[in-house]
């Protein structure tokens, strides 16, 4: 058995040319090998839409599986390996995410083990870079499927209540400039087919790739994945350099919106300062999880436990895009009385109003959070690349140093940057107000 | 303790039992930064007593055992660095916690937290607020609201079928009495089974669980494991139910219940011959899944098909949200009534047993999912790597009757949601 002996098997970083980074990371501790690649560009509309539809296209088929059904069998080829391709956005950036998991070969009928790291290195190329397509462009029919495949999962998304109303209030407070995901309906329907090939061969061809490779690798395999992914691509691109852009909260006010619901769903939204530093994202994550992000924090003793006001409520700081809000499942009647202590907790922390002892079970509880990273490819990936979007590179053992460094002070210079801009209420239809203001 | 090693694998377990009458199971991981532990207590949804069923109360009992006399435990194992959490089922109520250090101290809590029943009045009160407010939670949710829909149409009135956090007119009775009947019926140390992940010796857990149930179980009466009634399904499934719901787009929710006069225990090895009939008729590589959407018959991302399986009860549920409901509705019996006992489907069983054993082995990657191993095959009356050996010995005649006494098109229930008016 192969022995692991660092605490936080942390990626190793290696920038190939050509904007391509590799970053690796050498450990026992899986059974599995993983291979990610993630392509950004900037978070905008209507591409967030183009980018969206890449991504569902990537499924559809490569030039040499043809359809849908070929790549999942191969794919089950590969002893069940585990392949997704996802649209995620972080600070400024949106990005295509191709993660394909499969077996370590140790654990492998003895004669397949030889050829299947490039049998799923080649695969994770073929559904990123090499889509099928019909002569100069995408197959026009399964264009076509996509945006209807699309369109039904962006109005879908009014099935799960609260994605919705967080996603309502999202809107409310970015107004017209909202990029957020998923796309707009109305930046769907746009798209046409000539102008989606063309996007998608300038992301190919300029966009920043990230390809992480995890798992009991042999370093002799690190050089072979290493030159292979660098002949994936041959132009020279224009680096974009990754930069969060200040977001400005604006100005307070609430929304109701009116629908079938047998409970009420009210989000609050905030802007948050962006973090100037590792230190200020440290503290960030620490005010969260005493505010609301946890069953100790304040909003879930306070709102659920003391006053049984809901059974469902949480807070949510999404550093990097300069937004915080609070979720919770309530009955109308009780808006007024919720927004109150949900303000009022916000102030208590500003004001360092909070108990010690709360304060360092938060700190225990989200330094096993942040321990337990190590074990979460995605959540090592996500730290690595935000660390790469925002220009501060920070590690587990970093945070874990500055999280132990934090006080109640701390918690309350983060609260006094926490600004209420929207609540947005989804009610019933014997409600309060009718899209009020 | 019994120990034993599946090579193939590279993983150890052990599995004892306390003096108490408690199971131990353990899964040790030296190189695991995280240490999962769940006390798994044999009351569900579908256990009885005096002549009433547990939904609603078991649920209740798990939501109030978090507080005690002096305030919320779940404080005492945040100050340790430990995330508890907790979920009532329909055979078990689980209580797990997940830490970095401490396990324990974490191993004793939890025995605090599921042993010592508080019950104030003015805290029951207060309880019943917060589930109700989950009950409504839960109503707003399509996939809930199809999942037991659908359960309805194939099992007719029958436990499995019952909203597991209860009704309003239930919780309204729940007293402290009752509580504690049903705390000391069933949380036992015989009823209860502990499944330990991570970087632990062995031995020191069995000390430290038999140390932990002395000092908070000790007033508990020796008695004997409690087993739940099984729900079986009748001989054909209702007529469709058909429901409206605050979604886009019309949705189908499909419950093959298994069940019949011959049909085999559930077990592990039916448990992964389920899980492969299902691929195979239904899975992403599927002929039939490719024709659902290359047809636009399934929109979206919508599609699903599990496998739910204890010894009490099973059922595979596929669901979708589509234009046409009845067309997906015979398009999926179609796929289903295939021969599935004529030679021509090797391939498709190579590839997906192929797939299923890639599964095994990542479940066993982490803690968390060596625990969720333990506690499912301690729910089919087997042990994690039974999971590895069986699938060796499975053949194409057991996915055969896997279709024959689950996935049989005459005992699928079906729920539609039709969507009413929503936002613009």
């Amino acid at each position: 058995m192969p022995q692991g002996n660092e605490r936080f098997a942390r990626y190793v970083d290696l920038y190939l040319g050509r904007g391509l980074y590799l970053h690796w990371q050498r450990t026992p501790n899986y059974k599995t090998l993983r291979f990610d690649f993630v392509i950004s560009h900037p978070l905008r509309r209507p591409d967030n839409a183009h980018l969206a539809l890449v991504g569902r296209l990537c499924e559809r088929g490569t030039r040499l599986l043809p359809d849908m059904q070929s790549l999942n069998r191969a794919a089950d080829n590969l002893y069940g390996a585990y392949y997704t391709v996802d649209i995620g956005s972080m600070a400024d950036r949106q990005f295509l995410h191709v993660a394909l998991e499969l077996l370590d070969p140790r654990f492998v009928a003895a004669g397949e083990r030889e050829e299947l790291l490039l049998r799923a290195l080649d695969m994770v190329h073929q559904i990123a870079m090499d889509p099928l397509r019909e002569g100069d462009g995408y197959k026009a029919s399964y264009l076509e499927q996509e945006k209807r495949a699309l369109t039904a999962h962006i109005h879908s998304l009014y099935n799960d209540k609260m994605a919705y109303a967080q996603w309502r209030c999202a809107r409310e407070m970015d107004g017209d400039c909202f990029a957020g995901l998923p796309a707009q309906v109305e930046d769907v329907a746009a798209v046409d087919p000539p102008d989606l090939w063309d996007f998608q061969t300038e992301l190919m061809r300029n966009g920043e790739i990230h390809f992480y490779a995890s798992g009991w690798i042999h370093p002799a395999q690190i050089s072979t994945i290493a030159e292979r992914v660098q002949t994936w691509r041959q132009a020279r691109p224009n680096p974009v350099v990754g930069s969060v852009s200040p977001v400005e909260a604006p100005a307070a006010r609430c929304v109701f919106e009116c629908g079938e619901v047998n409970q009420s769903r009210l989000v609050c939204g905030y802007g948050v300062a962006l973090p100037d530093s590792a230190a200020d994202y440290a503290r960030l994550l620490l005010f969260n999880t005493i505010w609301g992000g946890e069953a100790q924090s304040l909003l879930f003793r306070r709102l659920r436990e003391e006053r049984g006001l809901c059974y469902y409520i949480d807070s949510q700081i999404d550093a990097f895009a300069g937004r915080a809000y609070v979720l919770a499942g309530i009955d109308r009647q009780d808006y007024s009385r919720v927004v109150e202590e949900i303000d009022r907790a916000l102030e208590d922390v500003a004001n360092e109003s909070i108990e010690e002892s709360g304060f360092e079970q938060g700190r225990a509880l989200l330094q096993h959070r942040i321990a337990a990273l190590c074990e979460d490819r995605d959540a090592l990936i996500r730290m690595n690349l935000r660390g790469h979007f925002a220009g501060m590179r920070m590690g587990g053992e970093e945070l874990l140093r500055l999280v132990g460094a934090l006080s109640v002070r701390d918690m309350a210079i983060a609260a006094r940057q926490v600004v209420f801009s929207l609540a947005y209420l989804l009610h019933d239809r014997s409600a309060v107000g009718k899209n009020s203001t | 303790m019994r120990r034993s090693a599946c090579h193939e694998i590279d993983e150890e377990f052990y599995a004892g039992r306390c003096a108490q009458g408690a199971e131990v199971w353990i899964i040790p991981k030296g190189h695991a930064r995280q240490i999962v532990v769940q006390l798994r207590v044999g009351l569900g949804g579908l256990h009885r007593l005096d002549g009433v069923d547990a939904m609603g109360i078991a649920h209740f009992i798990e939501h109030r055992l978090f507080e005690k006399a002096y305030g919320d435990m779940s404080d005492r194992f945040a100050a340790l660095g430990g995330d508890v959490n907790a979920s009532t089922g329909l055979a078990s109520t689980d209580y797990t916690v997940s830490c970095s250090s401490h396990w324990e101290e974490h191993i004793d809590m939890l025995c605090e937290l599921v042993f010592a029943g508080y019950w104030d009045g003015e805290a029951i009160a207060r309880e019943r607020d917060i589930v109700a407010s989950e009950i409504k939670l839960y109503q707003d949710d399509p996939d809930w609201v199809g999942y037991h829909s659908c359960l309805y149409s194939a099992y007719g009135e029958q436990a499995i079928v019952r909203e597991i956090a209860g009704d309003e007119a239930l919780l309204s009775g729940l007293d402290a009495d009752l509580l504690q009947r049903w705390h000391a019926a069933y949380y036992r140390p015989e009823n209860t089974s502990l499944f330990v992940s991570g970087n632990v010796d062995p031995h020191r857990v069995v000390v430290v669980f038999e140390e932990a149930l002395r000092r908070h179980g000790k007033e508990l009466r020796a008695g004997t494991r409690r087993s739940s009634p099984r729900a079986e399904p009748p001989d054909g499934a209702l007529p469709a139910v058909s429901t409206p719901a605050a979604v886009r787009y019309p949705q189908v929710f499909m419950a093959f219940p298994d069940g019949g006069p011959r049909c085999p225990p559930r077990t592990i090895g039916r448990e992964l011959a389920l899980e492969i009939a299902l691929d195979m008729a239904m899975g992403p590589a599927s002929d039939a899944f490719a024709r659902l959407y290359e047809s636009g018959l399934v929109l979206g991302d919508s599609f699903s098909a599990e496998v739910h399986l204890e010894q009490a009860y099973g059922f595979c549920m596929i669901a979708a949200e589509t234009h046409c409901p009845d067309s997906f509705v015979e398009a999926v019996y179609r796929a289903l009534s295939a021969d599935w006992r004529s030679d021509e489907w090797g391939e498709d069983f190579t590839r997906a047993r192929r797939k299923v054993y890639g599964q095994v082995v990542r479940s066993f990657e982490s803690a968390d999912g060596c625990v969720e191993m333990m506690s499912a095959a301690r729910q089919l009356g087997g042990q994690p790597f039974d999971y590895v050996q069986l699938l060796r010995q499975l053949s194409m005649a057991d996915v055969a009757d896997g279709f024959a006494y689950c996935l049989n098109t005459r005992r699928a229930g079906v729920a539609h949601l039709n969507p009413m008016q929503v936002p613009v």
